[in-house]
């Protein structure tokens, strides 16, 4: 092997630290750079996978009164309808198979299996049912109720509804396990945490052949489409060929669906009412006869002639008061079923499914961070190579001239550190490479797996982003080593050979103030006016901890934006909202004057109400509406207000405003400025102004402060309390808290909004996770910019240092000499930093949008301290290492001469 | 024309406002074969002469002119080319490459020549042999510097420049290196320039060039030179 290539491999060897310093810094950022994304990317594809081989529908549709084969038809006819299925459900409560324990749980929804295999569960015990009497249970049913296969259990409906009508009803009441299994439209891991993102906690469900349920009418259909398993579901191309379909859906079928069905409706009610009238009349025909008969029989027989005319009489009244029941009872059910509310459909994607859109918005919150951080490592990573390679030319000054003087040309010479650099680059790309694609998302299958049900987690390349990140990276390190060559090179070879003179001292400006540098010691002298000597070391040092710091704070932020420990009295009751369009119910909230309800809700007003608007399938805000249907994931651009707004940009309730939330508006198609009319459970009615319309997700909510209500209603009883906890109570307390209180008397209900805080401890299970690698990867960062920068300044000082321990100074005062400094621009970065984490921590809210939580950032001020403190800590740490090798210094051999 | 011309050549830094003239107009000329020793107290401007003419460093003015080329003229490029195949430098305080044997060290330098000796033969020319493969920091100055002197020879240049290359030398190993050099002047005709601030040298040259404040003071041809073992100081 040549000379010239020897050297370049001893180079290697003979300085190992500064090799590994450059792919440490490639690999972490590489790394940064991928994995977040990776991960996610990971989570898509390993659900979009599980969704399709368990053909999760597209579609489904739910209609106000059920659906019928005719609707499977209709829809079978759209060209990109694959299959349609019928599903029927029962809200039942369970029991054990002995009937004297008392219910088990209540609200399971007895739920059919479909013969087109959509939504088909997924089997993880047992086997699927042969007979009608067996049953699949979820996991979560199953440990709720304390069943396992091969157990019985009973069923019994909520609603009592005859096996002879057209409605769902139960044709089994006692069930045995025959599987365990998970239910793919509901992959939210129930074990920790009750997903907070659906409407109500989604009703265990016990899935059943089709023959235990009898009824002609479907709870709903859900449709599988011809070309959506050739997407994959969480992207826009997915979103964009759903929305197509539900577009045709709801202008070609839906209209003359539910006028057919509203006048199937209508003409059975009529066919029964008309039935029930002339069985009516005609009972009230024999009646009258027999009356009749009774009166003549009575005639015949020998009775006053006054008794005769009462009892006549008498009769005649019963039997008019008789017809004129019949009557009002006609008149009163016609008028039912004249008024009666016609077929409505609701047309929903997987985004009304809680589990689905779960994923999608953990996934799109997780790499937007993965967005920012890769920026930051980047210019870091820059920084450090710099320095490092500056550092590297610089020592080799002699060296560079005695290769120039030996007749190599620049470019040879570069080649040397080029390649230096480069292997090192590609070293740490190759690891950070193998780390975000392998160990990165494998790491955080591990959360996911507490976060969801999906059975498999596959890993996969983004082939893009890891050609991307090594060619960046290393693209940025070779790039500043050329320039650091070149500056160099410049230099004829006799200059070069010439070692360098020491930077020239110069006056400080603190010189000037006489006072204070009088009483300065000597030593405090020397470091002011080294300070100021090495200006862009300086500057590197401070802008280098002041990033780092700047990382740990926005880290925190994270986790810490989720406070609330307040409570308020308010008075929640349902109330009806009507329009020409229609009637809704809503729970109308009302506050107390005094409160800040903005710090119980988040009111995000929208421009102008969605109504009519078809929105991207990723948008909530469409036709998914009624209450008590999950709807999230509003990744929607639609709106140009914030979209998560820091609770600054949302108003406080004042007087006068009516605030309502968005399905409302767009059911019943008003907006901010229009009238509703309310009614009120006690039926006190009132036309109210809405004054604008708020985002929401679950439900629809009017809200409005006493004064308001008092203006158009009276006085608000006051039935409810809204309270928060503090952050110090831990979830299984809160449940409890919440168990307690609802055992107690006079507590209609209970809602724990730890379930609502289990969203927060959902997402925040995993934010936790990923603050935690932020602010290890933040850590190992300042760690190596420290390092690198001490490192760099003692050996550039080497001979200075060397001549201060030959005059006499003690090893700690040569220490000193040098930390003096460093903590300095230590504390200076830190203090730099403050302001600049609060900043960064703004981003948070624009990059997060999680559609289910609006964060408002708020940072404890411990989580600056700990920050601060993090960061002294290393440079603690550096200190102690650099110590070290201060007191290897070796006067002798670092003052020998060259000229 | 002379094999080696040196024509007004100035050489100024500046600092801020203040100018040193490392060389003032400097003028001499030395012919092919010859081996020239320059003398001259410190600071006199040997050094930058003579990097100058290895074309390690740029005159600011006048002319430098080798063999019909005037190298002040040249280009970046043109410069490492004259340096990669014309020049021998050996230099007063070594340059070795710490990571290279004293073998490798030579290797390094032919690496880039064409008409280059062989490093094995030329290291044990100096009398090397058996150090071959040892690092510079586990030579001893003399042998550090005969290192040196092989790497230049091994180069086969048409110029050797020597830059007091017995300075850090002891007497015994002083006079072979002079010895090697001038048989190397003297055997292969190669044109010899050496810097020495000790003026009992003098003898052996042929031509003798004294350098005052940057400037040429003397110019002496010496159609006797005297070999260096009789040369005693």
């Amino acid at each position: 092997m040549r000379a010239y290539t020897k050297d370049i491999f001893r180079n290697i060897s003979h300085s190992k630290k500064r090799f590994l310093a450059i792919a440490l810094i490639t690999l972490l950022g590489v790394m940064m750079f991928s994995g977040l994304q990776a991960s996610c990317n990971d989570l898509e594809k390993s659900a979009d996978a599980f969704f399709d081989a368990q053909h999760l529908h597209d579609i489904q549709i739910q209609s106000t009164l059920g659906l019928t084969d005719d609707d499977i038809t209709a829809l079978l006819q759209d060209k990109d309808v694959a299959a349609a299925a019928g599903i029927r459900s029962v809200s039942a409560d369970i029991k054990s198979s002995d009937s004297k324990t008392e219910t088990l749980l209540s609200d399971a929804a007895v739920t059919t299996l479909n013969d087109a295999g959509i939504d088909a569960p997924y089997l993880l015990k047992g086997s699927l049912p042969s007979a009608a009497d067996e049953a699949l249970l979820t996991e979560k049913t199953a440990k709720n109720n304390g069943l396992s296969i091969g157990d019985s259990f009973t069923v019994s409906a909520t609603e009592d509804t005859d096996s002879s009508s057209s409605s769902p009803a139960l044709l089994v009441t006692k069930f045995k396990v025959c599987g365990i299994v998970t239910d793919p439209t509901d992959v939210d891991n129930p074990f920790g945490q009750v997903s907070y993102r659906s409407s109500q906690s989604s009703s265990d469900k016990v899935f059943v052949k089709p023959n235990a349920v009898s009824g002609s009418i479907y709870t709903s259909v859900v449709i599988e489409l011809k070309d959506a398993k050739s997407y994959n579901c969480y992207s826009d191309d997915y979103a964009d060929y759903v929305n197509d379909v539900q577009t045709r859906i709801e202008n070609k079928i839906r209209p003359s669906a539910e006028e057919r069905r509203t006048e199937e409706v209508r003409a059975d009610a009529q066919k029964t009412l008309d039935d029930e009238i002339s069985a009516s009349e005609d009972a009230l025909k024999k009646q009258t006869e027999e009356a009749e008969k009774s009166l003549s029989a009575a005639g015949s027989q020998a009775v006053p002639k006054e008794q005769l005319q009462a009892q006549k009489a008498q009769l005649e009244q019963k039997l008019k008061a008789a017809q004129d029941k019949i009557d009002e009872e006609k008149a009163a059910q016609q008028k039912k079923i004249d008024k009666m509310e016609g077929a409505s459909w609701y047309v929903m994607n997987r985004t009304a499914l809680s589990g689905w859109s779960n994923i999608q918005s953990d996934a799109d919150s997780i790499a937007s961070i993965g967005v920012v951080f890769p920026v930051v490592f980047f210019a870091i990573a820059i920084l450090i190579s710099l320095t490092t390679v500056a550092r590297m030319i610089d020592e080799d000054r002699g060296l560079l001239g005695t290769y120039k003087s030996l007749g190599f040309t620049n470019q040879e010479i570069q080649r040397k550190y080029l390649l230096y650099v480069g292997m090192a680059g590609l070293a740490g790309s190759i690891g950070g490479t193998i780390l975000a694609f392998i160990a990165f998302p494998s790491f955080l299958f591990t959360v996911f797996r507490m976060m969801y049900l999906l059975p498999s987690y596959s890993l996969s390349v983004m082939p893009l982003r890891a050609v991307l990140g090594p060619v960046l990276f290393m693209g940025g390190i070779l790039l500043t080593t050329v320039y650091s060559c070149n500056k160099e090179l410049r230099q004829s070879a006799a200059a070069l050979m010439r070692p360098k003179s020491p930077k020239p001292g110069s006056h400080v400006l603190l010189e000037r103030i006489r006072p204070v540098w009088r009483r300065m010691s000597f030593l405090r002298k020397v470091t002011a006016r080294n300070l100021f000597r090495y200006k862009s070391r300086m500057l590197m040092t401070v802008l280098g901890i002041g990033g780092c710091m700047a990382l740990l704070i926005f880290g925190f932020a994270l986790r810490d934006s989720d406070v609330i420990s307040r409570y308020t009295n308010a008075a929640i009751t349902s109330a009806k909202l009507q329009t020409s369009d229609g009637e809704i119910s809503v729970s109308l909230v009302v506050f107390p004057d005094e409160t800040d309800a903005s710090e119980y809700v988040n009111f995000d007003k929208l421009e102008a109400s969605n109504a009519g608007s078809i929105v991207s399938a990723d948008s909530g805000t469409d036709s998914t509406a009624s209450a008590g249907t999950s709807i999230s994931s509003a990744d929607s651009g639609t709106d140009s207000t914030a979209s998560a707004g820091t609770r600054a940009d949302t108003g406080n309730l004042e007087t006068g405003d009516i605030y309502v939330t968005q399905n409302a508006a767009t059911l019943l198609n008003f907006s901010a400025g229009d009238k509703v009319s309310c009614r009120l459970p006690d039926l006190s009615e009132a036309d109210l102004p809405v004054t604008a319309v708020v985002r929401n997700y679950i439900g629809n909510y009017m809200y409005m402060n006493e004064s308001t209500y008092k203006s158009y209603f009276g006085d608000p009883g006051y039935n409810a309390v809204l309270a928060s906890f503090k952050d110090s109570v831990s979830t299984s307390a809160k449940k409890a808290f919440g168990t307690d209180l609802k055992n107690m008397s006079g507590i209609s209900a209970v809602m724990v909004t730890s379930e609502l805080m289990e969203q927060s401890a959902d997402t925040f299970r995993l934010m936790n996770v990923v603050v935690a690698i932020i602010i290890v990867m933040s850590a190992a960062l300042a760690f190596v910019v420290l390092f690198t920068l001490q490192t760099t300044n003692i050996s550039e000082r080497e001979r200075e240092l060397a001549t201060i321990k030959v005059l006499g100074f003690y090893d700690r005062e040569v220490h000193q000499y040098i930390n003096r400094e460093t903590w300095f621009l230590t504390i200076l970065g830190v203090l730099i930093g403050l302001p600049l984490g609060w900043l960064f921590a703004q981003t948070i809210s624009v990059i997060l949008r999680l559609p289910s939580i609006s964060l408002s950032v708020s940072i404890h001020p411990v989580s600056y301290l700990y920050s601060a403190v993090l960061t002294l800590l290393f440079a603690l740490l550096v200190q102690l290492i650099t110590n070290i090798t201060l007191n290897r210094i070796d006067p002798a051999t670092a003052l020998k001469s060259v000229e | 024309m002379s094999y080696i011309e040196f024509r007004a050549v100035t050489k100024e830094y500046r600092t801020g406002e203040t100018s040193i003239l490392a060389l003032n107009r400097a003028t001499f000329q030395v012919e092919k074969g010859e081996f020239a020793v320059i003398l001259g107290a410190s600071g006199a401007g040997k050094t930058t002469a003579l990097n100058i003419l290895g074309g390690m460093d740029t005159a600011t003015s006048g002319e430098v002119i080798v063999d019909g080329n005037d190298i002040a003229a040249c280009s970046a490029k043109q410069l490492v080319t004259y340096r990669r195949h014309d020049v021998g430098f050996v230099f007063q305080f070594y340059n070795l490459v710490p990571n290279l044997t004293a073998l490798e060290n030579v290797e390094l330098a032919v690496q880039v020549c064409q008409n280059h000796l062989d490093p094995a033969q030329t290291l044990e020319k100096v009398g090397l042999g058996d150090r071959m493969n040892n690092f510079p920091a586990q030579l001893s100055g003399g042998e550090q510097q005969r290192v040196s002197i092989a790497r230049a020879l091994a180069k086969n240049p048409k110029l050797l420049l020597c830059d007091e290359p017995t300075g850090a030398l002891d007497y015994v190993t002083g006079k072979q290196v002079l010895q090697l050099l001038q048989d190397t002047c003297r055997r292969d005709g190669v044109t010899v320039l050496l810097i020495t601030h000790n003026s009992a040298l003098a003898p052996m040259a042929d031509r003798l060039i004294r350098f005052r404040s940057g400037e040429v003071t003397e110019i002496t041809k010496n159609d006797h030179p005297l070999p260096i073992s009789e040369i005693e100081w």
